[in-house]
């Protein structure tokens, strides 16, 4: 019916364009790289503990805006007109560059921000000093917000966009058929989300995994994240730093890059399972 | 799919080659002599990158400096804010892509910076004495003249203006300046909690570290000491001992410090600490024009001296406009642009020019700049300042810091 | 029910308000000059750099270069990723795994690493500190976001419609304009929100391969953030979101008006 080569065709410009901007630049920047500069990077005692902190960051950041950003959509589609209005306000987080959101967070979360100010003024403390530490701090609030207050939104966003224009039949449907709101939601409206969901949770761990501009504005200096060593050694003299910190830039592209396939292997065997029940919607 | 991506990958490659090698425009020469340079400059556009983030630098720059370069040579000046590691980073590829005619013309640079591009054939250079108002205005015996951190110019760079370490604190919050690092862990113990620093590498946090090392160790015995770790470490143990116990008097007991100078000084304006710290001696007077902060804000520095920099421009080997940067560069270290400079109302930035080889007018222009309130005196600045240690040093200290001080 | 519809709304609203409260702390800090703990307002107003900021002819420069590069940048995404998009979310083909990897690449490796590599082919090719060169750049970050966006739009939309109306008489032509199109479009205005945000807020690959020749709000803010000044920061940041938001909902209006009943009555 239709040529084999169809899919090809269609999928030759953007491959073409990426190979030629992507892959050329990647590829220039790697060349000269030895397993030297790895080793060294590696066997950097402080190495292990950015790994875990810069992961842990990732994850707990992803986790929390892929829940909070689905069940924001569910409101958001129960609401139906409210949903609507919420969405054009959701593009406002997702517009705000992070330096800004940076400072904004500095700018309440801090000691001195709005809300040790409402404390103060509650009665909760006299004096900046004892309110809690949120930015520069060894749990990493401070990163952590600005990336909830980008991602929830922009998870919900995607999520919002991709339901609204299927899901108020199917959930119609299901409601009439006598299913409880939270029936509706799992069996029907979270199985629809999943690729959509997958996607988010990759887009939103890979942006947090590689950004340097958050931590190193708001972490506490014990610490650092991978990009913020590799921005650190990108800019220090030694003539050999400038490798070690490319060497961190493909550790990080690698440690991604295996995360995607692992989960891209798993939503193949989930919507194969999916498939195989013949509930393609 | 795989296999179309390699072989897309191997057409991309040699197309890259092919081009390469076919475009190869003329390099740009410098001026033969500076007379020359101000003929063939008028009507041009030269461009100026450098570090942005400064409301009042960038002023100095787009409502003095550009006008009056109009008027007085026919040149636009067009300023691009870029910091120094892109701009670096950018001539770097520039000068692997083997391309002759580059956008920028003249540079702010000073310290390792200047160490990198000099060291990585980046500068266009030496041109500093066909400068004229370079050979008119500029000791060339001093100090900072011919050693940038240390690290020899050798005619590469030529100065604009210079910097120095500088303490501050609003006389109605705290009745006493701490002047030597003693004093200071005694008012850390008083008023605790209320003291910190930047976390180095922060320029100005590790600038205040190696101000407590001079007053610990001396500079002599950091200056005199080898480029290597462990060396470096012996002679400065005195000094990392003193910041442990400074720590538990520190904000936050020390378990933490902010991120940069901006994060400090936010919490010195907003009350949570009560000084701060600044690389602009005349920080203070602009803080007070632009009623950020209250009148009763002062200055101070450590009685033994502050450490203190100069800031240079230099001429990337790629500039598309030698002699219009040359003519630029001579504006920049004129009396009138530096006594601007100096002015508090516009950057409030120290001059470099020689004052013993101006006219009597010149120095009264100069003497009679506003440098606002809450300042030290220019002469009292140039007594108490320290000079800097050689670029590589810089970078094992805050190494050093992180490991022994702040990880401890 | 009527409780659970309650929460609904007060989730809803509650993610709306912190939405939207940051922006009243960039106004506040805007106009502040002193703000000492524990005033909850600003203890002195100042209006100075304001007249002088937003007067500015490189301010001028700096939103017509932004916003011409964002548009270019979502026209040339949308035209890349659309057929790719169509391709992965409708057929199943040897390499599918693989385009959906390359079209996520750029997300993984730090934008910086690539952009470098980048700069030194286009210093070869001519493309560097050209408005094209930088479109480019913008295009390959843009790219992972509209792939996956269309992606599912497609998936979800299925491939029986389009093979309905060709089986009923229409042309290619006709199949495109009258069902293909429709059906995606709330996905393309996604789509092209997100490559157009992505585009806007660019800052370190306008600078390595723009190079200074370009200049764009974030180019213009980011130094003033670093540098502390928040004025001049939070009055930049004002500038670059009303700009942002002005061009995304007249992209919005323009995309209903020419839509409104495929997309209204046919959700």
């Amino acid at each position: 019916m239709k040529a084999a080569s169809k899919p090809y065709l269609l999928a030759a410009p953007l491959v073409l364009f990426l190979t030629l901007t992507f892959g050329l630049g990647l590829g220039y920047e790697i060349s000269g790289l030895t397993l030297r500069h790895f080793l060294a990077v590696l066997g950097n005692r402080d190495f292990v503990v950015s790994l875990v902190a810069t992961l842990s960051v990732a994850a707990v950041a992803t986790l929390v805006s892929n829940v909070g950003g689905a069940a924001l959509a569910f409101a958001m589609l129960k609401a139906r007109a409210g949903g609507e209005s919420v969405r054009h306000i959701l593009q406002l987080p997702v517009i705000m560059p992070h330096l800004v959101v940076t400072v904004i967070v500095f700018h309440i979360f801090a000691q001195t921000g709005v809300l040790a100010r409402l404390a103060w003024w509650l009665g909760f403390i006299d004096d900046p000093n004892q309110f809690p530490l949120l930015v520069f701090d060894h749990f990493a609030i401070g990163i952590m917000l600005v990336y909830l207050y980008k991602q929830i939104p922009f998870v919900a966003m995607v999520c919002f966009d991709s339901l609204r224009g299927i899901s108020h039949r199917f959930g119609d449907v299901g409601e009439n058929l006598g299913a409880t709101p939270w029936q509706v939601t799992t069996r029907i409206y979270l199985p629809l989300l999943k690729p959509t969901l997958m996607a988010t949770a990759l887009i939103t761990f890979a942006f947090a995994f590689g950004a340097f501009e958050v931590p190193f504005l708001l972490g506490t200096p014990l610490w650092r994240t991978l990009p913020v060593e590799a921005y650190l050694l990108h800019i220090n003299i030694d003539p050999d730093a400038q490798a070690r910190s490319m060497a961190i830039n493909v550790i990080i592209s690698a440690i991604s890059l295996g995360l995607a396939l692992v989960y891209s292997s798993a939503l193949r065997v989930v919507s194969h399972v999916r498939h195989s029940d013949g509930d393609r919607p | 799919m795989i296999k179309t991506i390699t072989i897309v990958l191997m057409i991309a490659a040699l197309l890259a080659l092919t081009v390469g090698c076919a475009a190869r425009p003329e390099a740009t020469k410098g001026p033969s002599s500076f007379d020359a340079a101000l003929r063939s400059a008028r009507g041009k556009t030269v461009t100026f990158y450098g570090w942005g983030g400064s409301a009042a630098v960038n002023n100095w720059f787009d409502n003095v400096v550009a006008p009056s370069l109009l008027s007085e040579y026919g040149i636009t000046l067009r300023r691009v804010p870029m910091n120094i590691d892109e701009i670096l980073r950018k001539l770097s590829t520039e000068r692997q892509a083997n391309q002759t005619r580059g956008d920028m013309d003249v540079i702010w640079i000073n310290g390792e910076n200047f160490y990198t591009a000099k060291t990585q054939d980046l500068l266009y250079g030496p041109f500093n004495t066909r400068i004229a108002n370079f050979v008119r205005h500029i000791d060339p015996d001093a100090p900072d003249t011919n050693y940038d951190f240390g690290v020899a110019i050798e005619g590469m760079s030529v100065p604009l203006g210079r910097a120095q370490l500088v303490f501050m604190a609003d006389s109605a919050r705290l009745d006493r300046f701490p002047t030597s690092a003693e004093q200071l862990l005694e008012l850390a113990r008083i008023n605790s909690g209320r003291f910190t620093y930047p976390a180095p590498p922060d320029f100005t946090g590790s600038a205040f570290v190696r101000n407590i090392i001079y007053e610990i160790v001396g500079f002599e015995a950091i200056n005199n000491a080898p480029v290597d770790k462990a060396a470096i470490k012996t002679v400065i143990q005195p000094a990392l001992d003193f910041l442990n116990q400074l720590e538990p008097y520190l904000w936050e007991q020390g378990r933490t410090y902010p991120a940069d100078v901006t994060a400090l000084d936010r919490m010195f304006l907003e009350g949570q600490l009560v000084w701060s710290m600044s690389y602009t001696p005349l920080k203070a007077g602009q803080l007070i024009a632009q009623n950020r902060a209250p009148a009763s804000l002062r200055t101070f520095v450590f009685d033994e001296g502050n450490i203190g920099n100069t800031h240079y421009v230099a001429i990337p080997f790629n500039s598309p406009n030698k002699d219009a940067a040359f003519v630029l560069i001579h504006h920049l270290i004129s009396v009138a642009m530096q006594a601007a400079k100096l002015d508090v109302g516009n950057w409030g930035d120290l001059p470099v020019l020689d004052l013993t080889r101006l006219s009597e007018t010149e120095r009264a222009t100069i003497a009679g700049t506003n440098i606002g309130q809450g300042v030290l005196p220019m002469s009292e600045l140039l007594t108490k300042r320290l000079p800097e240690i050689h670029a590589r040093k810089v970078a094992i200290i805050e190494e050093l810091w992180r490991e022994e001080v702040l990880q401890r | 029910m009527k409780w659970g519809r309650d929460v609904v709304q007060l989730v809803m609203w509650t993610a709306a308000v912190a939405c939207v409260s940051p922006l009243l702390s960039l106004i506040m800090l805007a106009f502040s000059a002193q703000w000492p703990f524990p005033h909850l307002l600003p203890s002195l107003f100042t209006a100075d750099h304001l007249a002088k900021l937003l007067l500015s002819p490189r301010l001028v420069e700096a939103v017509t270069t932004s916003l011409a590069l964002a548009l270019l940048t979502t026209v040339a995404t949308l035209l890349l990723v659309f057929p790719a998009a169509k391709a992965a979310g409708l057929y199943r083909f040897r390499g599918r795994e693989a385009l959906k990897l390359l079209a996520l690449m750029p997300v993984m490796v730090p934008a910086a690493t690539v952009t470098m590599g980048l700069h030194y082919f286009m210093i070869r090719v001519g493309l560097a500190g050209t408005m094209l060169g930088v479109v480019i750049v913008h295009t390959v970050f843009a790219v992972p976001y509209a792939f996956r966006i269309l992606m599912y739009v497609f998936e979800i939309m299925g491939e029986q419609q389009e093979e309905q109306a060709a089986m009923l008489g229409a042309g290619p032509l006709m199949v495109f304009s009258a069902v293909t199109l429709p059906l995606v479009m709330p996905g393309m205005v996604a789509a092209a929100t997100m490559s157009f945000v992505i585009s806007f807020s660019q800052y370190i690959t306008t600078f390595i391969i723009g190079g200074g020749r370009l200049l764009t709000v974030p180019l213009l803010l980011v130094p003033h953030v670093q540098g502390g000044e928040l004025h001049a920061a939070s009055v930049y940041s004002l500038v670059f979101i009303f700009t942002a938001l002005a061009a995304l909902v007249l992209l919005r209006a323009v995309v209903r008006h020419y839509y409104r009943e495929t997309y209204f009555l046919n959700p």
